[in-house]
C-alpha cells in the first residue's frame, strides 16, 4: 500500500469518525436500549418487569386488531403519498419552467411552510376544516350543504393535513429532480410528432423518476412516522402505528410494547427502502 | 480489516456511556428543611396559573430561602413516564398526579413515602385521600361534571343529555384510559346495574350507542376550549376547572352538576425517590396540604379541599366536588383496580366503541 493512499484513507477515517461518535450515542445507543427494552415484560398498570420474553412480540402478532393498525399506516403512507405526488407534481414543474422574475420568491413560498412547525399547521388545519371553520361556513353560505361536513376527527381530515404538510417536501425533491432534465429533448418529442400527452408520458415524467421516487421515499417514511397530526385531527377515532407507540408509552405506560411496536415500525421501513434502492436501480439501467 | 480498531473504539465508547449512565451518581442531597430549590411537576395550563399564583406565591413569602420551579405536564401518565425516564438522576422533587397513575410510581419506586414528622398536614387529611404507607395524599378533590355551551336549553341535569339523538356530532368524551371517559362508563355501567370490579360491559354497551353523537373522543386543544366556543355543545369534564372557565367566559360556558351518580377525581402529591431536595420537598408539601393553603386554592379553582380543617367560604364549597348536598352521590371506585384494567378497557374502547 502506497504512502499516499494511506494517507487518504487515514483522512476519510478522520472525517468518518466525529459523525460515527455521533451516530453511536445518539442513535446506535437508545436503539440498543429500546430493542432491549422490548424484551421485557410490561403489565396494564404500568410496571416494568426485566425479563428476557417476546411477549410483546406475540401480543402484536397473534392479534388481528394490530394487523388491521399496521395495515392502515401503510394504506396511509401510500395514499398520502401518491395524493402528495398528483398535487405538487404540476407546482414543481411550473416552478422549473416559469420564466418570470418572481421565480426565485415563488420557490421560496412553496417551501415556505416548512418554516412553520408541524404540529402549528395542524392547529390551523383543525380551525380551517372544523364545524365552524372558513371551509364549512363558506360550503353553507353557498346553501352547499346544510349541516357541516366532518372534515376532522376522522380519517379523513387526517389525509388533508398530512398531504399539505408533506407537499414542500416533495417540491423540493421534484425540483431537484428536474435539474437533470434537459427541456431540448422535449421540443424534439415535440418537433418529431408527438403531442403534449405523449410527451409528458414518454419523455418528462419517466426523466423525472428519480425525483418522483426520492419525494415517495422520504414522503412515505415521514407519513408512517407521523403521530402529530395523525392523533390532533383523528379525534381518537383512527389509530396507526405510530400513534400506538406514543399512546403504549405515555398513556397506557406499557414501554416493553411500545419498544416492539417501535421496532416492527422500523422492520417496515426497512422493506420500504428495499423496494426503493430495487426501483432506482431498475430506473438508472434504463 | 481497516475498521476493527474503530468499531472497538465505538463499542468501548459506548459502553463507558452506559457505564456513565447507569453508574452511582451521587448527588449532594440537600437536606435543609428551609433552604433550598425544589422542582415541582404538574398539570400545564390553568392548574399551572392558578396554583403558582394561590398556593406557590404565598410559600414563597412564608419560605423565602426555598425556590420553587414548577415544570408543566399534559396529562398524569406524562407526568410519571418523564419522572421514570429520568429515575437514576431525578430533576424533580414533588410531583402532583390522579391517583391511579401515583399508585404505579409508588410501586415502581419511583416516589418515596413521607416523613410523618416532616409533614404533620397529613394526620389531618379526609380518610379517602389518605394512601397506604404513607405514599403521598390527596391534595385535591374533584367531581365528573357535564359542561354545556349556553345554546343548550334547558339544563341538562342528567347523564342522558349526551345521547339526546339532537346533539349528534356535537358531544365531547376524551376516551379511556383518560380517567373521564372512563368515569363515564363506571357511572353507566353502575347505573345499568353493573359491578365493574367484575365487568364493564354494560358500560360498554352504554357508550357504543353514544359514539354517533361524539364529534372526538381527544378533544384537542381541550373539552372546554371546544364546549366555550361553541364547537361542542356537550362535554364529560371536571368540576374545578369548568367551575374557573364558567367564571372566564362569562357564561358561554356553564357547568352542571348532575343529579345522578358521579365519580371523584383525586390529585395526589408525591415525593420524588432520591429528589435532590427531600427536606425542602417535604416542607413545601405540608405547606400545600395546610388548612390555608388548601383553602386559597378552593377558593381560586374550585378543588375542594383534602384536609378536613380546612373551612372555606360557603360559596366557594357549595361549587366544589365536597359541596354538602351532593357528598351521597359518590360512585366509590376502587383506582388501584381502574389501574390495573387500564390496558383491558382501552383495548374494549377502542374495538367496541371508537372503531365505530
Amino acid at each position: 500500500m502506497s504512502a499516499k493512499t494511506r494517507s487518504a484513507r487515514l483522512t476519510v477515517l478522520g472525517l468518518t469518525v466525529p459523525g460515527l461518535l455521533g451516530l453511536a450515542v445518539s442513535f446506535v445507543l437508545p436503539l440498543a436500549w429500546l430493542l432491549r427494552m422490548s424484551f421485557n415484560r410490561g403489565d396494564s398498570t404500568g410496571l416494568i418487569e426485566e425479563t428476557f420474553t417476546l411477549d410483546s412480540y406475540a401480543q402484536f402478532v397473534g392479534d388481528s386488531y394490530y394487523w388491521d393498525m399496521a395495515w392502515e399506516t401503510t394504506l396511509l403512507g401510500l395514499g398520502v403519498t401518491v395524493l402528495t405526488i398528483v398535487v405538487s407534481y404540476p407546482i414543481a414543474l411550473f416552478l422549473v419552467r416559469t420564466e418570470s422574475r418572481f421565480k426565485g420568491i415563488l420557490v421560496a413560498l412553496a417551501v415556505a411552510p416548512l418554516l412553520t412547525s408541524s404540529v402549528v399547521r395542524t392547529y390551523g388545519w383543525l380551525v380551517l376544516l372544523g364545524n365552524q371553520g372558513v371551509v364549512n361556513q363558506a360550503l353553507m353560505g353557498a346553501g352547499l350543504v346544510d349541516q357541516p361536513l366532518a372534515l376532522i376527527n376522522n380519517r379523513l381530515g387526517v389525509y388533508i393535513a398530512l398531504v399539505e404538510i408533506m407537499m414542500p417536501y416533495m417540491i423540493l425533491c421534484l425540483l431537484a429532480g428536474f435539474g437533470r432534465f434537459n427541456p431540448e429533448l422535449e421540443h424534439a418529442a415535440r418537433s418529431l410528432g408527438a403531442n403534449r400527452w405523449r410527451t409528458f408520458w414518454r419523455i418528462v415524467w419517466p426523466l423525472s423518476m428519480p425525483g418522483v421516487l426520492t419525494g415517495a421515499l422520504l414522503v412515505f417514511v415521514l407519513t408512517i412516522s407521523s403521530f402529530v397530526t395523525p392523533r390532533l385531527v383523528g379525534g381518537g377515532k383512527v389509530f396507526y402505528l405510530a400513534t400506538e407507540i406514543y399512546d403504549q408509552a405515555t398513556a397506557t405506560l406499557n414501554w416493553p410494547f411500545a419498544a416492539a411496536i417501535a421496532f416492527i415500525l422500523l422492520a417496515l421501513f426497512a422493506v420500504v427502502i428495499v423496494i426503493y434502492q430495487r426501483a432506482l436501480r431498475r430506473i438508472e439501467a434504463q | 480489516m481497516k475498521l476493527k480498531p474503530l468499531a472497538g473504539g465505538l463499542l468501548a465508547i459506548a459502553l463507558a456511556t452506559v457505564a456513565g449512565c447507569s453508574g452511582s451518581s451521587s448527588t449532594p442531597t440537600n437536606d435543609a428543611p428551609d433552604a433550598g430549590t425544589i422542582t415541582v411537576k404538574g398539570y400545564s395550563g390553568i392548574f399551572e396559573d392558578v396554583f403558582k399564583k394561590s398556593v406557590i406565591e404565598p410559600f414563597q413569602k412564608k419560605y423565602p430561602k426555598i425556590k420553587v420551579n414548577f415544570v408543566g405536564s399534559a396529562n398524569s401518565a406524562e407526568n410519571l413516564a418523564s419522572l421514570r425516564a429520568a429515575k437514576n438522576s431525578p430533576d424533580t422533587d414533588v410531583s402532583i398526579m390522579d391517583i391511579s397513575t401515583s399508585g404505579t410510581g409508588n410501586k415502581s419506586e419511583v416516589f418515596q413515602p413521607l416523613d410523618p414528622a416532616k409533614v404533620p398536614n397529613m394526620k389531618d387529611i379526609d380518610p379517602r385521600g389518605k394512601v397506604e404507607g404513607n405514599f403521598g395524599p390527596a391534595l385535591t378533590f374533584d367531581s365528573l361534571v357535564l359542561l354545556y355551551n349556553d345554546s343548550v336549553t334547558p339544563a341538562p341535569t342528567t347523564w342522558d343529555a349526551l345521547w339526546d339523538p339532537k346533539y349528534k356530532g356535537k358531544v365531547v368524551v376524551p376516551a379511556q384510559p383518560d380517567i373521564q371517559g372512563a368515569g363515564l362508563m363506571l357511572i353507566e355501567n353502575a347505573k345499568a346495574g353493573g359491578d365493574y370490579t367484575k365487568s364493564v360491559d354494560q358500560g360498554i354497551a352504554r357508550l357504543k350507542q353514544l359514539a354517533p353523537n361524539v364529534q372526538t373522543w381527544s378533544p384537542q386543544p381541550d373539552s372546554y376550549t371546544l364546549v366555550q366556543s361553541g364547537t361542542a355543545a356537550l362535554a364529560v369534564g371536571w368540576n374545578a376547572r369548568g367551575q374557573y372557565y364558567a367564571d372566564e367566559s362569562k357564561g358561554k360556558l356553564k357547568v352542571a352538576i348532575v343529579d345522578e351518580q358521579t365519580i371523584f377525581q383525586i390529585n395526589t402529591i408525591n415525593l420524588v425517590k432520591d429528589s435532590p431536595s427531600p427536606a425542602a420537598a417535604q416542607t413545601f408539601i405540608n405547606y400545600t396540604l395546610s388548612p390555608e393553603s388548601q383553602e386559597a386554592f378552593t377558593e381560586a379553582m374550585f378543588y375542594a379541599p383534602t384536609n378536613t380543617k380546612a373551612k372555606p367560604s360557603a360559596k366557594a364549597l357549595k361549587r366544589t366536588a365536597l359541596d354538602p348536598a351532593k357528598t351521597a352521590e359518590i360512585l366509590q371506585v376502587d383506582w388501584t383496580q381502574v389501574a390495573a384494567n387500564r390496558e383491558k378497557w382501552t383495548q374494549l374502547w377502542r374495538r367496541e366503541i371508537l372503531a365505530n
